[in-house]
């Protein structure tokens, strides 16, 4: 049994201050992911505080032999971004969608609302999917299994996906800044809904 | 050169000896990566007022904590059993009246097989189905009563769950042609709830209210028509109000035991079965 699994069973007894220990564990790690995927602090904030609400309320239904307490809570934020923007209307405009004032935006996100238009035609190099696994690997250093857990799917089919992404990614975009090709495509999604594979 | 992004580029040539061929492009675009990533903090506000709520919010156990009560309520269960079987004339004389002792509830015979809760029941290894992901394609879910999910099993589009000895949250339709509606051939549901279509982001229609505990069918009429190719996202919401009206961002995603949203995720097609 490891660490987590140990709090784990202490919450399901209900010991909320062992679900602190996991909260102060993993609310970095899950406010990243979902500002990866949103670029917005507000949002990430009020998506962060779902993630760990729903976990509260769920940790009951979670058997530490069957997964991994990490996964299970990557995938509970997943979700959670995956109905905000089901939930989001389709036609807001590109400045809402960062909820944040000027001064807060980051320069990767300035970059990527002046440069949209250069990288549209690298938006069908990576899939939903393929930035993910990416961003999971390299920027989250998780493994292929739990990135397996995570995003669904087989670890064998996760390294096929990441090593040809990068391939990909190698053949199709040269120098072009790969955080605004992240950024515009997480715009695009807002925007548009386009993929969640 | 890094130990981080020495070891991310082994790993990179283990998976694909052929990126050795194109290192120095190849480290390029992972240096990148790991440059371009957002140094982002969460405020520490913000994390702390979220760690106060949530550590005072209470949590009811939800595993078997034995009650004290059990061991006074025992011994006095087996008492009167012992009294029934001794003391025979207070069962079976006529002159004295047939009362039988009542024996409290606590002896009374439990089911050898005790139903959990839904939520309660996660899934064995052998009965998690992996469904190769192709892209394009989002993960699915769906938690069955028996009768659904044998079926469900054998279609490629549904990732079957395994059913407890009770039936979870599920959705399920096996096929969908071009209309003005979608047939749910099978829906069950523990909470009040409603069955939402989407096409992307758009809403088609939403359903009837679908009351809970009942395995049941259900056909949401649609807004527009739907045509062949078009891949429609059927997604099973609690209905939080219980307004029987689906409220975005109050009515939330039904979810099963593993977090993932109750959804089917089929493809309208004129083929004929």
């Amino acid at each position: 049994m490891d660490e987590d699994s140990s709090y784990v069973a202490k919450v399901q007894l209900g010991n909320t201050e062992a679900f602190g220990v996991l909260y102060d564990r993993y609310l970095d790690k899950i406010y990243r992911f979902i500002y990866y995927k949103t670029f917005s602090k507000e949002v990430a904030e009020d998506l962060t505080s779902d993630v760990f609400h729903k976990a509260l309320t769920k940790i009951g239904s979670f058997d530490s032999e069957k997964g991994n307490f990490s996964a299970w809570l990557y995938r509970i934020a997943r979700n959670s971004v995956i109905d905000h923007y089901r939930t989001k209307k389709s036609d807001v405009s590109l400045d809402d969608t960062f909820d944040v004032g000027v001064d807060e935006r980051t320069p990767e996100a300035l970059d990527a609302i002046a440069g949209l238009g250069q990288v549209t035609e690298y938006l069908q190099t990576l899939t939903a999917k393929q930035r993910e696994i990416i961003m999971l690997r390299v920027w989250e250093e998780k493994s292929y299994r739990e990135i397996a857990e995570i995003v669904g799917g087989t670890e064998d089919a996760v390294k096929m996906t990441y090593s040809r992404s990068i391939r990909d990614l190698r053949e199709k975009c040269g120098n072009v800044s790969l955080g605004a090709i992240f950024l515009a495509c997480n715009l695009i999604e807002t925007l548009r809904f386009h993929d969640f594979s | 050169m890094n130990e981080h992004l020495k070891s991310i580029l082994e790993d990179l040539y283990r998976l694909d000896p052929t990126l050795k061929g194109e290192e120095e492009a190849i480290s390029g675009i992972v240096t990148t990566l790991l440059r371009e990533k957002p140094e982002v903090v969460p405020d520490a506000s913000f994390v702390a007022r979220l760690r106060a709520e949530i550590v005072s919010t209470s949590v009811h156990p939800t595993r078997a904590v034995p009650s004290p009560w059990y061991f006074y309520a025992a011994p006095a269960g087996v008492f009167a059993l012992l009294l029934l079987m001794l003391v025979p004339q207070f069962v079976t004389s006529p002159t004295v009246p047939a009362v039988v002792p009542q024996a409290p509830d606590s002896t009374r015979v439990v089911p050898e097989s005790v139903p959990q809760p839904a939520y309660m029941i996660a899934p064995t290894e052998e009965e998690f189905v992996d469904i190769p992901m192709n892209d394009g394609v989002q993960m699915k879910s769906m938690g069955g009563a028996p009768e659904t999910s044998s079926r469900a099993a054998e279609d490629l589009s549904l990732m079957a769950l395994p059913v407890g000895d009770e039936p979870m949250n599920s959705v399920y339709v096996s096929s969908l042609q071009p209309g003005m509606s979608v047939h749910v051939e099978a829906v069950f549901t523990v909470a009040p709830a409603l069955l939402v279509v989407y096409s992307g982001t758009e809403v088609l229609g939403v359903s009837e209210p679908i009351l809970p505990g009942i395995l049941t069918e259900s056909t949401v009429v649609l807004s527009r028509m739907t045509h062949s190719g078009e891949e429609l996202v059927i997604v099973l919401y609690e209905d939080r109000d219980g307004d029987g009206i689906f409220t975005p961002g109050v009515d939330h995603m039904l979810t099963d035991p593993m977090g993932n949203p109750i959804q089917q995720i089929v493809v309208v097609s004129d083929r004929p079965f």
